[in-house]
């Protein structure tokens, strides 16, 4: 959406002195047929009269007739896929045309690990979302604006929380030990944030999802890549030297609300209940229960209406031989639960130069971002927790006492007024961000271009926490503090590309050096009992009481060194061949096992062009591809492959009784850790029918991830320590994506673009590895609340050939003296959930993800978007329902209605795990 | 080509001296570097020491199960507090699973402390020997013992490892009476090389004498056969020591109790950097802060049961010492006021039944303000959440009443009068006259009220499967069980190793 249209003020202008003009000149008509190359006609083509919404279109034979005003008049016939031709009347009864297909449009350009190709040219699976497709809207992550655009990336993020990040995966989850989160590649320098690119500053996403494709970058490949190239400024509209340059703004406002809010019991509710307890048990009422005498919903009381703006100024410009790009873009959140917000802003120029005849290339990219957030705890049980807190407060307790402090009561332990914790406790971050990228390419001899990349990216943030004394109802001393942090990364690349067209023949080669530090630190300093509220942590003295551990500090760094090379050929654009290989080295990795190889193979075939199919007018373009590659995930802490000594905290010498600071293994070490492999075939269809007007793809693959990274628990003794980080486990997953996009309706008053993708993915477990026994479960998914204490409140489990995600639950049968009655292990049943039988019940994972987007396009001037995106066949574990369905809590507490019932049903014990809940 | 040949030779050249994939430790100490110092080296043990620690609360358990598991300590459901998945009742009615919180993690904890103790051994193993490192060793060898006491006591065959490196990797059970047989003859055989002094906090010789008088004791348990007087012999050791009995029933119990005459061994606790000591912070009333200046809320949970609160006489000294009750009031002498009843807070001290909701006709009075408090252990004014007293773990009063009962065992009825009366004399009660088994059985429970010993005598007393107050008979749980008497080895472990389900060795 442009905040402003100067192109529709133009169109106006033109549109009165065109039908000025025809009161000139006797209308007549024009009859003609519209075909494409190879001769044949094209129906379904847009012929319009240039200025007016006047216009037609080819029948079946590629055949119009239109009236024309006048001999001046300009026909404009365009079509999907073809370029845009326009010819003036003149005297003509008779117009036939030829239309050329659209280069440009055919030779839209992927980017890709150390290149770039042409989209007809790909062979694995490779998607791209370009600024035009972006999702709309206020986002908070730039991650966003391809939420649902690109089948098998799956974005996600739970809760109003502005601050709360964005869960992104490629093809499901490869692992549950080491990271999976993919690799951002920004600007060609890989492991840049995301977050500090900003929506607007971004040109195309591009997706690299199968291992042929994302193992070019070695190591860090296996959650597949996404590559983001920012805007650069333009110089196609200069002739030359002259320089030109346009400002861009853009402005935009959203409001957010709670979707769904729980329906706990209100004040006359729970007195309700109150009094049937006291009549069943024969108590008075004011024994039982204590009164607020108030009718508060607390949920109310948390949640707000979330606004949230966002600015965007660029400016960018260029002449033949330079060219800039700069952009500020300022955003503000404001999180639907009070008291969470965030707010960045972000700067960014990137800057081209070109030499030496066109020989030398420098492009140089500077962005910075700082960021300052406001936080509240708010998915745990704790006193601080806000959600907890506003759902089980009981309704009957004020906000405000009569005085106007904030109303407390000690009804149970851990029980605070939500209100006063969002107002009272400070706990927020600053951080700043930046990141710097230069690359220079000189064309040594023709065909051959040297690249060398630098860059260098650093994250610093500070995080004050301030909780003053007598927040808590139940007393507290007050505590502070603050927390410095920072990591930042180096890049150097040299590679060397070559590519050579020999008659049908072409082949394009890149070979490179990679090498990567990051490095870390930070340090924190902490104390408690204030004896100023208004200082707080602004002065770290005003903190009497400091022990040790009150202070600490921390730094580490990995690095990262790949050798790589790729080549790729093809027979006049039909036969395609394409291998690489990469030889990549972690820090991270035992002494045995730092290096490991990856190797790709990727083949496709234009079907299309073969002679057999060429009878075939509708279809364009038809191509077959199926690759094969390898690629691995480091992405784990550091030092795991070492027995790093710790500072395990004080202790007392037995000796004198004085302090001492103890050490321990923090780990065992395990010399042979080793890179975490994922192995993936891929294939895929492309196609392109009715003269390009719907194009779209088709993948199909089967990937199988071994030596799974994890901290496996181990006996001690023998062991050092309790923990070793190995490789063990294998995981296999298939699934299938499509894409289609094309236009529903084509005209020059209306057009309607539609695209869908579809996906599913199945992730399964082949070998839980070390630490499980056959038919043993990796517990997952744990739940923690008032009344689930003890280490059987996890649904999710591992087990072998189950999908990851599963809902392993033990399955309820029925209430007996007040107790869930589960069927049992042994065959039987039993109120005990440790020995309850457990079953896979459903499973966290979709069976389709979908995303629908449709554009809507009224006289090439305003647009409408309308875009359908979710999940069908996916299980949710429902805990709230779990937790507070119970009376152990109620009248005290607050409860569903759901709890009333179950009370009627005789129902008497704690929150408890059953399958009914998903 | 000639230019792309030199290219390709440059990369090269840089890439081989780019290779270096080191990894560079700065926030802690490289393998090869341990130990940077001698003071490292003397350091050692000490995490063996810090291992105790972690015994008394739910870090560990070993305290908690003691106590809660016998006939005078429970933590009661109070509507939707301490109601925490059963964990508490399961104790009391001794219903407690393989993946019982207690039984996971007290077995973690006293491995630690093996582990530890077998590293620090693997370690000064390694080193020249001299005096001071072989009196190091024996120390540490009598740390692991007295962890591995705790494990037979509470597990029974569990594995028997005395080294860390040479382990295997799954090991296997070691019949309970082997490991008797070997923690005696260790200890025995390491006498020599201990420190004969009073030092409350390290394995001295006393210490050793009073592990060993701890076993032997507890030896018709562990191995089938009594042996009463070697027992006799080793408490006859310790009581030689530099010990004696305080006059006053709290002496060792005070918040500043290092230094006091009735402790052989002790865990250490300080407030800030020994933490693991939160009694109070169970126990107390939420409200009970405003008695003790608190700037933290206590948890409202832990009491007597009723059996023990009713076997106190009115004119026993320790009623009223060890335990909170009536009306409570704030340090400036203002009545407290409950904030759940908004009435004046007085802790009723009988608790009317273990598990307390509204829906079972519970008021918010008995569900909030019932069953006497501790105050055993010395709660400072200004106390934090964790109390700065030593743990006594071996403490001369014991070793009193293990002097009787070795002696009634083997004399008779009333052999042990001598050894009792002292204690009792003390509570403001009249001399022992005639005791057998099981009034000395009652008076361990009334003197040595939540101090850790309650499990192991109730099951050398043979009394441990007795129904009592809510568990057995009308009340939920088992009692006739003597399967109960030992902890089963938790779940995890055994998954993590079958072995450890085989028969043992």
């Amino acid at each position: 959406m442009n905040f402003l249209n100067l192109r529709f003020l133009k169109a106006l202008f033109t549109g009165i002195l065109l039908i000025t003009a025809s009161v000139a000149f006797s209308q007549h008509t024009v009859t003609g047929t519209v075909n494409d190359m190879d001769g044949n006609t094209l129906p379904g083509v847009n012929v319009t009269i240039k200025g007016t919404t006047v216009g037609t279109i080819t029948d079946v034979q590629g055949q119009y007739k239109i009236d024309v005003p006048g001999n001046d008049a300009v026909l404009v016939f365009s079509f999907i896929g073809y370029s845009k031709e326009e010819i003036t009347v003149g005297g003509q009864k008779t117009i036939d045309i030829t239309l050329m297909p659209d280069i440009e449009a055919l030779s839209e350009v992927l980017v890709i690990g150390y290149g770039t190709m042409k989209k007809e040219d790909k062979t694995g699976a490779v998607s791209q979302v370009t600024a035009e497709e972006l999702n709309g809207g206020v986002v908070t992550d730039a991650i966003q604006t391809i939420q649902g655009r690109t089948p098998g990336v799956t974005i996600t993020k739970s809760g109003g929380d502005p601050n709360a990040g964005f869960a992104v995966r490629v093809r499901g989850a490869n692992g549950y030990g080491a990271g999976t989160s993919p690799l951002y590649v920004v600007d060609g320098v890989p492991g840049v944030d995301p977050t500090t690119v900003a929506p607007e500053d971004i040109k195309t996403f591009d997706i690299l999802k199968d291992a042929a494709s994302t193992a070019i970058y070695g190591s860090q490949g296996a959650n597949g890549v996404i590559i983001i190239t920012t805007k650069q400024g333009t110089s196609n509209k200069s002739d030359g030297n002259e320089f030109v340059s346009n400002v861009n703004f853009n402005s935009k406002i959203s409001l957010d609300y709670t979707a769904n809010r729980y329906d706990m019991m209100d004040a006359s509710e729970l007195r309700n209940y109150v009094q049937t307890i006291a009549d069943a048990t024969g108590s008075n009422v004011e024994d039982i229960f204590n009164d607020g005498g108030s009718n508060t919903d607390w949920q109310d009381e948390i949640f707000r209406t979330g606004v949230t703006s966002s600015n965007n100024i660029s400016f960018s410009g260029g002449n033949k031989k330079s060219s800039y790009y700069a952009s500020a873009t300022h955003a503000n959140w404001e999180g639907v639960m009070k008291g969470t917000s965030k707010e960045r802003t972000i700067g960014k120029i990137n800057v081209n130069h070109s030499g030496i005849d066109d020989k030398l290339r420098i492009q140089g990219s500077l962005s910075g971002t700082i960021e300052h957030n406001d936080y509240e705890n708010y998915d745990g049980w704790d006193q601080d927790d806000i959600i907890y807190q506003a759902l089980s407060r009981n309704p009957t307790d004020p906000v405000y006492t009569e005085n106007g402090g904030y109303y407390e009561a000690n009804r149970v332990f851990n029980y605070q007024n939500p209100l006063k914790i969002i107002n009272k406790i400070q706990n927020e971050r600053d951080a700043q961000r930046f990141y710097g990228m230069m690359k220079a390419d000189l064309e040594l001899v023709e065909n051959l271009i040297t690249s060398a990349r630098v860059g260098f990216t650093q994250n610093d943030y500070v995080s004050n926490y301030f909780k003053p004394a007598n927040t808590l109802a139940s007393g507290n001393p007050g505590d502070g503090r603050k927390q410095y942090g920072m990591d930042n990364q180096k890049l150097l690349e040299l590679t060397a590309s070559y590519s050579k067209e020999i008659g049908q023949h072409s082949l394009h080669g890149v070979g490179g050096y990679s090498w990567q530090e990051n490095y870390y630190e930070g340090f924190y300093a902490q104390g408690e009992s204030p004896i100023s509220p208004s200082i707080g942590i602004n002065n770290l003295q005003n903190f009497i009481d400091i022990n040790y551990e009150d202070i600490g500090s921390w730094a580490g760094s990995s690095r990262l060194i790949g050798f790589f090379g790729r080549v790729r050929y093809d027979f006049n654009k039909k036969y395609y061949a394409s291998a690489s290989l990469r030889r990549d080295g972690s820090s991270k990795f035992g002494e045995n096992n730092k290096w490991g190889w990856f190797p790709t193979f990727a083949a496709g075939w234009r079907i299309d062009k073969e002679q057999f199919m060429a009878d075939l007018s509708w279809l364009d373009m038809l191509k077959l591809r199926a690759s094969y590659g390898v690629a691995g995930n480091q992405d784990i802490g550091n030092y795991r492959s070492l027995v790093p000594w710790e500072l395990q905290g004080p202790g007392i010498n037995p000796l004198n009784g004085e302090t001492v600071i103890n050490i321990g293994a923090a780990w065992n070490k395990n010399p042979n850790l080793q890179w975490e492999e994922t192995a993936e075939i891929n294939i895929g269809i492309d196609f392109g029918l009715l003269n390009n007007r719907i194009s779209g793809s088709m993948d199909v693959y089967n990937k199988t991830t071994t030596n799974l990274l994890g901290e496996v628990p181990v006996p001690v003794p023998p062991n050092l320590a309790s923990t070793t980080f190995m490789n063990s486990g294998e995981l296999r997953s298939y699934g299938f994506e499509f894409f289609a996009e094309g236009y529903v309706y084509d005209r020059p008053s209306f057009k309607w673009k539609s695209a869908i993708s579809l996906a599913h993915n199945t992730t399964k477990v082949i070998d839980l590895g070390e630490g499980f026994d056959e038919g043993e479960v990796s517990k997952r998914g744990w739940i923690s609340g008032r009344g689930l204490v003890g280490d059987q409140n996890w649904v999710l489990g591992i087990l072998e050939g189950e999908e990851i995600g599963s809902f392993y639950l033990p399955v309820y049968v029925t209430l007996l003296d007040g107790d869930f009655v589960y069927l049992s292990e042994s065959g039987g049943y039993t109120t005990e959930l440790s020995k309850a039988k457990r079953q896979v019940v459903g499973t966290a994972a979709p069976d389709l993800e979908f995303g629908w987007h449709n554009t809507f396009t009224f006289y090439d001037n305003w647009i409408v978007e309308v875009s359908f995106r979710g999940m069908v066949g996916n299980d949710i574990y429902n805990a709230t329902e779990m937790l507070f369905d119970a009376t152990t809590n109620i009248p005290d507490l607050n409860g569903l209605p759901s709890a009333v019932d179950w009370y009627e049903e005789g129902r008497t014990n704690a929150p408890s795990l059953a399958d009914f809940y998903v | 080509m000639k230019r792309i040949l030199i290219y390709s030779l440059l990369l090269a050249i840089l890439g081989f001296a780019c290779t270096d994939l080191e990894e560079e430790l700065y926030d802690k100490i490289p393998e090869d570097s341990y130990h940077e110092n001698d003071e490292q080296i003397a350091n050692l043990g000490i995490k063996v020491y810090t291992s105790l620690t972690n015994l008394i609360d739910d870090g560990g358990w070993w305290f908690l199960a003691q106590e809660l598991t016998g006939d005078g300590f429970c933590g009661p459901t109070r509507a939707g507090d301490w109601e925490d998945g059963g964990k508490w009742v399961e104790m009391h009615r001794h219903t407690w699973g393989n993946n019982t919180e207690g039984v996971n993690r007290m077995w973690s904890a006293m491995y630690d402390g093996v582990t530890n103790a077998n590293q620090t051994l693997d370690l000064l193993n390694k080193l020249t020997s001299n005096e001071a490192i072989e009196a190091k060793k024996s120390e540490m060898k009598l740390m692991r013992s007295f962890y591995y006491y705790l494990l037979i006591d509470n597990y029974g065959d569990v594995p028997y490892l005395t080294s860390a490196e040479s382990a295997p990797e799954f090991p296997f059970k070691l019949k309970r009476e082997k490991i008797f047989d070997s923690l005696t003859t260790t200890v025995e055989g390491i006498l020599p090389n201990l420190k004969l002094e009073d030092s409350k906090y390290l394995a001295t010789r006393y210490m050793a004498y009073a592990l060993l008088a701890k076993l032997y004791i507890n030896a018709e348990v562990y191995t089938g056969t009594p042996q009463w007087a070697k027992a006799e012999m080793y408490i006859d050791s310790v009581m030689t020591g530099p010990y004696s009995l305080s006059n006053d029933v709290l002496e060792p119990f005070v918040t500043d109790n290092e230094n006091s005459s009735e402790i052989i061994f002790s865990i250490a606790f300080d407030e800030n950097d020994a933490q693991g000591f939160r009694l109070h912070m169970r126990t107390l009333h939420y409200q009970h802060n405003l008695k003790y200046d608190m700037l933290v809320g206590p948890w409202n949970g832990l009491c007597i049961t009723p059996d023990l609160w009713n076997s106190y006489t009115s004119d026993d000294i320790r009623k009223d010492a060890y335990n909170i009750y009536g009306q409570q009031y704030a340090s400036d002498g203002s009545e407290i006021i409950d904030g759940g009843t908004e009435e004046p807070l007085i802790i009723h001290p009988v608790l009317p039944a273990l598990v307390m909701t509204q829906d079972l006709g519970f008021t918010l009075d008995q569900i909030r303000n019932t069953g006497a408090r501790v105050q055993k252990y010395e709660i400072a004014m200004g106390a934090k959440e964790n109390l700065s007293n030593d743990f006594p773990l071996f403490r001369i009063t014991d070793f009193y009443l293990m002097k009787a009962e070795v002696m009634i065992r083997q004399g008779g009825d009333g052999a042990g009068d001598a050894y009792i009366t002292p204690i009792r004399t003390r509570a403001g009660l009249g001399a022992a006259s005639g005791f057998g088994l099981d009034s000395l059985l009652l008076e361990r429970g009334k003197e040595l009220y939540v101090e850790g010993h309650r499990r192991q005598d109730l099951i050398r007393f043979d009394k441990f499967t007795d129904p009592w107050w809510e568990k057995g008979g009308e009340y939920e749980g088992t009692s006739d069980d003597p399967s109960v008497e030992l902890f089963p080895i938790p779940k995890w472990a055994t998954d993590a190793n079958d072995n450890l389900l085989a028969d043992p060795q």
